[in-house]
């Protein structure tokens, strides 16, 4: 296909990689943040309703809790089902990570090319000892890769792996 | 070269007064124009008011400007440029010399007519701002490029072979001639232009409403319309003309810009890199290293291919910074020919030997996706043409509209094919128009792979290629030859030890 791509040696391929999933608990900390979403929005439901109850026919207000269920368990199901898509990998000398289940995405961003790392924690992810690592290139986007629920410390370790190897292909 | 002494703190030349005067003055006039014509428009004018209010605006101006002027200092110091100003809120800046990418020259009308030029310093931090200095003799100019970027080598080893070669002699590459310029003016995208000027319209619409209000300018356009509704609709004479007006505004309109920003190109090769130089009322320098160069753009359109004319587009590095400075860090040459196309790409690229490789097309897929795309679209752009026009101009339109929306389906088929060599991709895209991107691998940022559930099930992906400059997509190809170009590319970027910036 690619004549002219001959190269000395096997190149390393990306689906022979062995990608990690990332932690359970993050499912359960992403049910947690989505379902305190819908539960905003279905008492701003009600507020509504009941605040003008006499202009409001039966029907609407049936539809509207329909509606609503429909697109909460829409989304509960669609968290369950592409939980497992949420995959990541660390190489030699890069890193992946692939997400989605209707769009499926992997994305590799070589050590070489990193500005920074950052490891962020939200309050909830701190409750579940979690971090997210966010990876900054010079792409034009700026945060080029984001893995979030990893645990702190894979985190921290993670981060330690590439500083390192940057450095050593530095020097 | 006379000798500067950059040690100690020092001001521009006080000429720069002058160029401050007429920044401040632009921007007064430009925030507040629709006032004065709404003063200029009343029935009754105080003439001396009027003249007051001027000659104080004016003074204070000056009093701005040599304020400005008397506050901007700047000096070296070991390897920083040190910069203080601000008359009211101070600031200090200092930019370490190995930060520093690019220094440009820039000379508006103003700083042409007093013989001035303004140095430009682009860093390449994101948050830190660039530096103008606006007025500075060219001599004096060129001695503090000089000075920076020799301080540059000695803490830079890689970069010391540029400078053994200081003396060599420029290549002129191109230098454009104004008949050609003319030619590139008449073959531009027309639409595009009036979609600028359109938008620079309702950009100014808020002003602009408040003259035609002042000067009742809609109620009379309403009558007006009242008036000739029917004429206007039964008149297929209108409507041509109102065509063809708008055509000779967008020609108009693609002069002028082509004009402004073009005049006079220069294009040398000097040390391996790239001098261009351009403008009318604002002339800039540029220099292109190929390292800082993320990928070319060279495109043309069937106007212009007929006179083999392209414009090529160089997209430097653009993280962070607002969408101002990242277009200006786009540089676009217009009316080069295709043996200087050939010989800039040698400047740039190490070898091209990918042009008399094999093409490669998106799956047929591609063309499914559009057509289901396009044909949506034009269904409800029916039904909407079926309530509100007669029958007969719903057929008409159809009968224009499908052939050509199958024909630019076509086209944007064709011309969606990519080549790969060892060391880069070329890329075609376009409908009318053709852009071809050249990327040589090393310069990526990132990879990416995409893909929907519908394109799951027929095998073919999106492959994006990140880069600093934007994204590069190649859209549904097969994943067998995606994953291969994937580790491909992977293993190029991190086996590199070339210069990505």
């Amino acid at each position: 296909m690619f004549q002219n791509l001959q190269i000395d040696q096997e190149l390393p391929d990306i689906q022979a990689v062995n990608f990690q999933p990332i932690e359970k608990d993050y499912r359960k900390l992403l049910l947690i943040i989505w379902s305190v979403f819908a539960a905003i929005a279905m008492i701003g439901l009600i507020i509504l309703i009941i605040s003008k109850l006499e202009a409001l026919p039966g029907l609407a207000i049936v539809i509207s809790f329909v509606v609503w269920s429909v697109l909460f368990f829409g989304l509960l199901l669609y968290i369950l089902l592409s939980f497992p898509r949420r995959q990541y990998a660390v190489r030699e000398k890069d890193i992946s990570y692939s997400s989605g289940l209707v769009f499926h995405s992997t994305t590799t961003v070589p050590f070489s090319r990193i500005q920074h790392i950052e490891i962020g924690e939200g309050a909830l992810e701190r409750l579940f000892k979690m971090a997210t690592i966010n990876i900054y290139t010079a792409g034009d986007n700026g945060r080029d890769l984001k893995i979030k629920g990893l645990t702190k410390i894979n985190a921290e370790k993670i981060k330690e792996f590439i500083t390192q190897s940057i450095q050593d292909a530095s020097v | 070269m006379p000798q500067f002494d950059f040690s100690e703190f020092s001001r521009q030349s006080p000429k720069g007064i002058i160029v401050n005067y007429f920044v401040i003055l632009f921007r007064v006039l430009k925030a507040s124009w629709a006032l004065l014509l709404l003063l200029l428009t009343r029935d009754e004018i105080n003439w001396n008011l009027i003249s007051m209010g001027v000659g104080a605006i004016l003074v204070f101006v000056l009093i701005i400007a040599a304020l400005q002027f008397w506050f901007f200092t700047f000096k070296i110091e070991g390897d920083q440029f040190l910069v203080k100003k601000g008359v009211i809120k101070k600031s200090n800046l200092s930019i370490a010399f190995e930060r520093i990418q690019n220094i440009n020259f820039k000379q508006n009308i103003v700083q042409q007519v007093i013989n001035v030029t303004q140095v430009e310093i682009e860093t390449a931090g994101a948050k830190t701002a660039e530096v103008s200095i606006k007025a500075l003799s060219r001599e004096q100019a060129e001695a503090m490029k000089a000075f920076i970027m020799s301080h540059q080598v000695e803490s830079n080893h890689e970069a010391i072979e540029t400078i053994d070669q200081t003396d060599s002699k420029p290549i002129v590459l191109l230098k454009i001639a104004l008949s050609d310029l003319f030619k590139v003016s008449l073959t531009e995208n027309h639409l595009r232009s009036l979609a600028i000027l359109l938008s620079l319209f309702f950009s100014l619409g808020y002003q602009f409403e408040e003259i035609a209000e002042r000067m009742e300018l809609d109620t009379k356009l309403d009558t007006f319309l009242q008036e000739n509704t029917t004429a206007v609709l039964g008149s297929i004479y209108l409507i041509s003309m109102i065509v063809i007006f708008l055509l000779i505004v967008a020609v108009l309109v693609s002069t002028v810009r082509t004009f402004l920003t073009h005049f006079d190109l220069k294009v040398l090769i000097r040390n391996k890199a790239l001098e261009i130089s351009q403008g009318l009322l604002t002339k800039r320098n540029f220099i292109l290293k190929k390292e800082k160069v993320q990928y070319i753009v060279i495109s043309t359109n069937p106007l212009k291919r007929l006179l083999g004319i392209y414009n090529i587009l160089f997209r430097q590095a653009s993280s962070g910074g607002s969408d101002k400075t990242k277009k200006q860090k786009q540089i676009r040459i217009v009316g080069s020919k295709a043996s200087q196309n050939e010989q800039l790409k040698t400047v740039l690229f190490d070898n091209k030997e990918a042009e008399s490789l094999e093409s490669h097309w998106p799956d047929k897929f591609y063309i499914v996706i559009m057509a289901l795309r396009t044909s949506l679209f034009w269904a409800c752009f029916n039904i909407f043409l079926y309530f509100n026009v007669e029958i007969f101009y719903v057929v008409l339109i159809n009968a224009i509209g499908v052939p050509l929306a199958v024909g630019l389906i076509w086209l944007k088929y064709k011309k969606s094919y990519f080549k790969v060599d060892r060391e880069m991709l070329i890329k075609s895209a376009g409908q009318i128009e053709t852009h071809i991107i050249y990327f040589e691998f090393h310069k990526l940022q990132g990879l990416k792979v995409r893909q929907s559930i519908f394109q799951k099930r027929r095998g073919v992906v999106n492959l994006v290629l990140q880069t600093s400059s934007g994204k590069i997509q190649l859209p549904y190809i097969k994943e067998d030859q995606a994953n291969h170009l994937y580790n491909y590319i992977i293993y190029k970027v991190e086996t590199s030890r070339k210069k990505w910036i």
